[in-house]
Parts: structure tokens; C-alpha cells; sequence
């Protein structure tokens, strides 16, 4: 499956998204944004506010990262 | 920006940096930023850095399309001023822990729409630049007409930024300043010298560009116009920058005797 994340190496910790989202999918943990795959539906609202695109970022997995894990991130899996 | 993001509360680093701000005061770093701030002044560092790289690589195959050497030399620094200018831009967000390397790695700064498309405000691009970079060029009296519209716009709005209370942003504006002027002046004597033996080229080229280049000062009682200048980023109107561009390229451009 594809799973909607943040891409921690562009991701300048604005909140932006966070703020976007309708959904309230995306939270700060350890000042990562993490994206709640099981909330996330995919309107798009924080790719378009985010400053650097680093929230217009998907990767195929075959079990979708919780939050926690990807709190972990210094770049993407 | 929507409403949505704008009505969300500041957070008591941006609040204290509004105050500070309000009184007189300047930002000196990041470390100074909260949320709101960094988006905003991100947005502006991104957008300028992601402009240049488009520009370059889109004069770059003019430099040998130029009829002269030293025309030729003028492309080609121009194009490297502009990489020089997005690497200086680039550098002060790499302050953010933002890597640069990976950004431009996913990014193609090479692609362009069909030249007849209009986009207006609406985005297409994944990376940030204007919305000018993003039509194709289409010959070198095209790119010159070009450079010269955007390179006037570049100049207002670094003017804007070079007054900026951000301390980064003002000494980039000040240094790439004199670089885009340059690069307008190149344009505008070069179409000077073409105005007689190419004047309906150029006459089309204009009322191409015009429209399209016009955008590039941002939507009127824009939401994040007003957030640029709260945080001392910006002072003037949008509508402020394109009624002053509109002026200057009009009275430059009927003195080489074109039907615009």
C-alpha cells in the first residue's frame, strides 16, 4: 500500500501541515509531523501548504508506519 | 495559506516575535522563529531559490543561441549568477536542518507546461518558483522580453526583502539585488538594439509574457500578504509591486516605439 508520510530530511517543522489538515492526521511528536495512515484520507490540504514539499511525499509499504515510528525518522525508510 | 491554517493560534514564539517586530525590533536567526514565521519566510526563500534554478535552466541553451561573444558571455553569467543566487537562498534554510541536496534531487527544474496554458495564481509544480518559470521560452528575442519583465519584478520585490526585519532574508536581498538588475539591464539593451528588426517578435512576445509575468507580484488582499508584513517580511501591497512594475515596463518598453 501506499502511505502518506513527511519527509524528514525537507520537513523544516513549521506545522503547517499539522494546521492544514481537516482530519487533525498529523501531530508533532519529537517535533517530527507524523501522518496517522488510518485517519489520512488524502484531501491534500497540507501538500498544498506545506513551504517545502515535504509533505508531498508517499511510500509503498506493506504495513503502514504508526506515528511513533515515524517520530523516529532522520530520513525515510 | 487558508483560513483554515491563518485563524489557527500562534504559537507564544511567534507572538513574542510580533511584539518584538511591532516594537522596532529585527529577527537576526532562525533560532529566534516560531512556526508561523519559518513557513512564511521559507515560502519566500523557497520560492526565490527554486526561481532562479528554473530560470537557469531555462536560459542556459540560449547562451549559444546568442549572435555574439559577448552576448554569449552575458547568458552564460547570468545563468551562473542565478545558480549562485539559489545556492546563497538555499543556505539560509539550511539552517531549518533542511537538506538541500535531497530537495533538489527530487525536483526538475527543467519542466515546463505547453506555452499556451495560462495558470493565473494556481500552482503546478512541486517545487516552489514563480509561476512565470513554468511556461517555455520560444526563441532569444522570447527569453530576452522574458528576462526583462521578470528581471523588474525580481527587483521590486528584493527591494521589498532587502527592507525585510529578518536579518538573513535582508542581506540576501542585498546581495542578489544588484545581480537581477543586471540581468534586466542586459535584457533591456539587448531589446533596444532588436526593437527595429524585431519589433513584431517582440511585440508578441510581450503580450505573452505580460499577463503571465504580472502574476508573478502575487493575488491582490492575498491572506499571506498581510501575514509577510505583520512579521516584517514585506512592506508593501501586492498590488502596490505589480501597479509599480506595470509602470516601469510600460514607460521602457514604449520608448522602443512598439505597439503594445
Amino acid at each position: 500500500m501506499r502511505q502518506h508520510v513527511t519527509d524528514p530530511e525537507i520537513c523544516i517543522g513549521c506545522s503547517a501541515c499539522e494546521l492544514a489538515c481537516p482530519l487533525k492526521a498529523i501531530k508533532s511528536i519529537l517535533g517530527r509531523y507524523c501522518v496517522d495512515a488510518s485517519v489520512c484520507e488524502g484531501c491534500g490540504k497540507c501538500i498544498e501548504e506545506c513551504p517545502t514539499s515535504a509533505a508531498d511525499c508517499f511510500i509503498e509499504v506493506a504495513e503502514p508506519y504508526s506515528q511513533d515510528q515515524q517520530s523516529q525518522w532522520t530520513s525515510l525508510p | 495559506m487558508t483560513a483554515q491554517s491563518l485563524g489557527a493560534q500562534l504559537s507564544a514564539e511567534d507572538t513574542l516575535l510580533l511584539e518584538q517586530i511591532e516594537s522596532g525590533g529585527t529577527i537576526s536567526c532562525w533560532q529566534e522563529a516560531g512556526g508561523r514565521f519559518k513557513e512564511l519566510a521559507t515560502g519566500i526563500l523557497l520560492q526565490f531559490a527554486d526561481s532562479q534554478m528554473a530560470g537557469a535552466a531555462g536560459f542556459a541553451p540560449y547562451i549559444n543561441k546568442a549572435t555574439t561573444i559577448e552576448d554569449r558571455l552575458n547568458m552564460s553569467t547570468m545563468v551562473s549568477q542565478k545558480l549562485s543566487m539559489a545556492k546563497e537562498s538555499y543556505e539560509v534554510i539550511s539552517g531549518l536542518n533542511f537538506n538541500v541536496e535531497r530537495y533538489l534531487s527530487s525536483h526538475c527544474f527543467e519542466s515546463r507546461v505547453l506555452r499556451d496554458s495560462f495558470l493565473g495564481f494556481s500552482r503546478s509544480s512541486a517545487d516552489k518558483r514563480l509561476n512565470a518559470l513554468l511556461y517555455p521560452l520560444e526563441g532569444y528575442e522570447d527569453m530576452l522580453v522574458f528576462t526583462y519583465l521578470l528581471g523588474v519584478m525580481a527587483r521590486l520585490m528584493l527591494g521589498e526583502f532587502a527592507d525585510a526585519k529578518f536579518t538573513p532574508l535582508k542581506e540576501l536581498a542585498c546581495s542578489c539585488l544588484p545581480l537581477e538588475t543586471a540581468h534586466a539591464n542586459f535584457a533591456l539593451l539587448a531589446l533596444r538594439r532588436k526593437a527595429e528588426s524585431h519589433k513584431k517578435q517582440i511585440e508578441l512576445s510581450y503580450k505573452y509574457w505580460y499577463p503571465r509575468v504580472e502574476t508573478s507580484a502575487g493575488p491582490t488582499d492575498s491572506l499571506r500578504n498581510h501575514w509577510h508584513k505583520r512579521f516584517g517580511l514585506k512592506h508593501s501591497d501586492n498590488l502596490e509591486i505589480k501597479e509599480e512594475w506595470k509602470k516601469e515596463v510600460s514607460l521602457e518598453l514604449k520608448k522602443l516605439a512598439l505597439e503594445l
